[in-house]
């Protein structure tokens, strides 16, 4: 019988400030505790303010049937404190008030009709124990702003983004010189226009990018999904799925949103590589998974005390050969997507789609008028087979939801180049 | 425990379901959860602020009353206690699923094509209790399926709730299973003008993201709805939409709102023409509609729908192109009302569609409603049969 016990706290402050009024400010605690248990290859699972006896004695009675679920019982031992720069429990709650003032008042324009600022800092602590000996704690402080501005032009449009990492206030402090590039964008993007329809030539911002690497592929990558037989990916392992100047990295342990120094079941995290040279190499694991499909555990995640399952951390396409204006010059004609509205994505069949946030036409390599409400969707190994690569990589965080759990993530990669059904009006 | 404020709010929430969960067709685990949290509201100078936490001890309420002072945000005062409706929400005991039981329903859907299902039974007690008398208690269950097939390369998903046991899951599963199979088989159609029905689970997709949050009353006011201009317009053709909480064992039926506001049925939209709006407290001006909710005990109140009931004076059969579900249905833009979706297990003639999307503005949508089916199925936020829409453009 292997068994785990999982102690989860939580600490969580947002403020936010809609049309200059400081809003719905809310600080949260949480405690739990979740036990579970294999036996006879079958799992119980019990969630509550348990003792640990009455936890595990009520998980092992749950575990009452037959089944065949083997898992990687490996022990690690450990302390890992994420240590912020600056440490927003030493930050007056007036001064973060004022941070958002200050933020809003750059985001104020004449055409701009509503604006919203929202300021966050939370602290996540997890020990886990489990029956091979394995004891972990980790506490991870996260921190940062989102930004919204709503414009009213030929048409009522918003643009938003986030500036969220793990650690400390220095996120938070550094939005404030993004602000009013938002409120320039949601005007421009108020005044622009219908996007064409049809298959053609897209540039993808490294926010799209990233969107992508993640939705489209980053999920049929996981190994859950593998074995459920939803997965595009599954029985390609050692194959060619992408053109072999394509390296797709996973890395907790990078400082960005998605950090995390062991993941929900006490496993070491550590750096994967999914796709190296086109290759496809692992998929991401939790401790089961890792038995059933081979590769490494790592990645088994959880939202509060919830079942651990396979999730992503810091999901990126490493940079290419190409610069910018090649980028453009081999488009000669079709679009330029920036950042995405969410997407979602068929991991089964590779179908992807989603929205961007705004773009612009290309005509002939030059960058031409804004469009909105463009929504991009094609095959996601059909794309990668033809991508071509920009060269720097940046970063964007998110909430990643998978089976009713959202946990932090962030994706990234370089501008790329694709070629894919882009649909509007 | 003493609270030094103008006004204070208890919301308290306790949640307990038992599951097995269904892996590649065969049971993989059962679980249980016990979940129990306590939100505290305050108001000071007219200002007010949250905490939450497993208990509300003298700290937390110290901090309640340290960030309600430098607040914003406006409550005049929490409501006061009225004589409530009550609505039967509780039809199935937790007690009656003990793991022997839960494990007999797992086995009934061990069937081969599915790649996970799960089914649940949930107990929920919610209370709300305030400086101004309000001390309200619901006692609410839910029974639930949710299924995802993949057969051949094909596949689907299907779901239903209930606040009874009084569906079949074997039956549910069985249609995923089904859906799978069509996918599977599915081809591209040729681009063009087609009469399509939409499953309930589709509109509610639709509905949900492109339409229902241009009703709240925060984005009309903030700018972000269309319905500030079109209030008291004949827009919709001869759709009625009501806000129904008062439905016996509706999936989202109350007698009360998680800010202790008496819930009741509001005609929203009247044979096209708009009527109002929904609201929570703050967002109300005054006049709450009794739709404030919280996601969870953690979370602010804000505005969302009850049971959104849609009508139309024609019924009739499905026809054209049938359409199961929406992929990225959240990506519609509800404040334009713009949305671009593609079609997932769609089928014509009971042959299924590869690769094909539909876009456009739902308020022009809604207007190509030729008539409603007849079978009324509850499904997220929607109450609705099959919607038959004319005139759509399907794009491949």
């Amino acid at each position: 019988m292997y068994y785990e016990i999982r102690e989860v706290e939580s600490y969580t402050l947002q403020l936010s400030i809609e049309n200059g009024k400081f809003e719905k400010p809310k600080l949260s605690r949480f405690s739990g505790r979740s036990f579970r248990v294999l036996k006879n290859g079958f799992w119980g699972y019990a969630a509550g303010d348990y003792s640990v006896r009455e936890g595990l004695e009520r998980a092992e009675k749950l575990a009452i049937h037959q089944g065949d679920s083997r898992i990687d019982e490996m022990a690690f031992n450990g302390k890992m404190v994420l240590e912020p720069k600056k440490d927003f429990a030493d930050v007056d709650i007036e001064e973060k008030v004022k941070l958002l003032r200050d933020i809003d008042e750059r985001l104020k324009k004449e055409e701009i009709v509503s604006r919203k600022v929202v300021y966050v800092e939370s602290v996540k602590s997890v020990r886990i124990q489990n029956s091979s000996g394995g004891e972990v704690f980790c506490q991870v402080p996260r921190c940062g702003v989102v930004i919204h501005s709503f414009a009213k032009g030929k048409t009522l449009q918003f643009y938003a983004e986030r500036y969220m990492k793990a650690g400390g206030y220095e996120t938070a402090l550094s939005a404030i010189d993004k602000a009013e590039k938002i409120s320039d964008t949601a005007v421009n993007l108020s005044n622009a226009d219908s996007p064409p329809s049809g298959r053609m030539n897209v540039i993808m911002n490294p926010s799209l990018t990233g969107v992508f690497i993640h939705e489209a592929f980053g999920h049929a990558a996981e190994a859950d999904h593998v074995l459920q037989n939803s997965s595009v990916l599954k029985g390609k392992i050692g194959e060619k799925v992408a053109d072999e100047g394509v390296n797709v990295i996973d890395n907790p342990s990078l400082p960005e949103f998605g950090y995390f120094p062991f993941d929900d079941e006490g496993y070491r995290a550590e750096k994967k590589t999914i796709i190296e040279d086109g290759v496809l190499k692992s998929f991401l694991n939790s401790r089961e998974t890792a038995k059933r499909v081979g590769g490494e555990a790592g990645n088994g995640r959880s939202d509060g005390v919830e079942i651990p399952i396979v999730r992503m951390s810091n999901t990126y396409i490493e940079g290419g050969e190409y610069s910018f204006d090649e980028l453009l010059e081999e488009t000669r004609q079709g679009v330029l997507l920036y950042g995405s509205r969410g997407g979602e994505t068929n991991p089964a069949t590779g179908y992807f789609h989603f929205n961007a946030q705004y773009g612009y036409m290309i005509e002939s390599g030059e960058i031409k008028n804004m469009i909105r409400d463009v929504s991009l969707s094609g095959n996601t190994l059909e794309i990668l087979r033809k991508i071509k690569l920009g060269k720097d990589v940046s970063f964007f965080p998110g909430f990643c939801g998978k089976a009713g759990q959202l946990v932090p993530v962030s994706d990234g990669g370089p501008f790329t180049l694709i070629k894919a059904f882009v649909g509007g009006e | 425990m003493e609270i030094n404020a103008d006004g204070w709010e208890i919301y308290e929430e306790r949640i307990r379901s038992r599951y097995v969960i269904i892996e590649n067709g065969k049971i993989k685990m059962i679980g249980e959860k016990d979940d129990f949290g306590k939100a505290l509201r305050v108001i000071k100078n007219g200002k007010t602020g949250m905490v939450s936490g497993k208990k509300i001890d003298e700290d937390l309420i110290k901090k309640a009353i340290k960030i309600a002072e430098i607040s914003e945000e406006k409550i005049e005062d929490f409501p006061s206690r009225e004589k409530l409706k009550k609505v039967k929400v509780y039809g199935v005991k937790l007690d009656d699923f003990d793991e022997d039981k839960i494990k007999d329903v797992g086995e009934s859907i061990e069937i081969e094509g599915i790649s996970s299902a799960y089914f649940s039974v949930e107990e929920i007690v919610r209370r709300v209790e305030n400086s101004n008398g309000v001390d309200y208690e619901e006692n609410e269950s839910y029974a639930g399926v949710l299924v995802e097939a993949v057969i051949d390369g094909g596949n689907a998903y299907e779901y239903h709730e209930s606040r009874k046991f009084d569906f079949d899951p074997e039956k549910i599963v069985e249609r995923a299973v089904e859906l799978a199979k069509i996918d599977s088989r599915a081809e591209k159609i040729d681009a063009g003008e087609y009469t399509v029905t939409l499953s309930p689970i589709a509109v509610d997709q639709l509905l949900t993201f492109a339409l229902y949050p241009a009703f709240y009353m925060e984005n009309i006011k903030k700018g972000r709805s269309l319905l500030s201009d079109l209030m008291g317009k004949n827009v919709l053709g001869e759709l009625s939409i009501i806000d129904n909480p008062e439905m016996d064992y509706g999936i989202n039926s109350c007698s009360f709102d998680d800010e202790g506001v008496r819930a009741e049925g509001k005609i929203l939209v009247d044979r096209g023409m708009i009527k109002s709006g929904i609201s929570d407290l703050i967002n109300s001006d005054g006049q709450p509609t009794g739709n404030g909710f919280r996601e969870d005990y953690s979370s602010y109140p804000s505005t969302s729908p009850t049971n959104m009931v849609l009508d139309f004076p024609e019924k009739g059969d499905a026809d054209g192109i049938y359409i199961h579900a929406f992929i990225g249905a959240h990506t519609a833009n509800f404040v334009s009302g713009d949305f671009s979706l593609e079609l997932m297990n769609a089928s014509i003639d009971g042959n299924g569609i590869k690769g094909a999307m539909i876009y456009g503005n739902v308020y022009e949508f809604l207007k190509k409603i030729i008539h409603f089916g007849k079978e009324i199925r509850q499904i997220g936020y929607t109450t609705t049969p099959e919607i038959v829409f004319e005139n759509v453009e399907i794009k491949v």
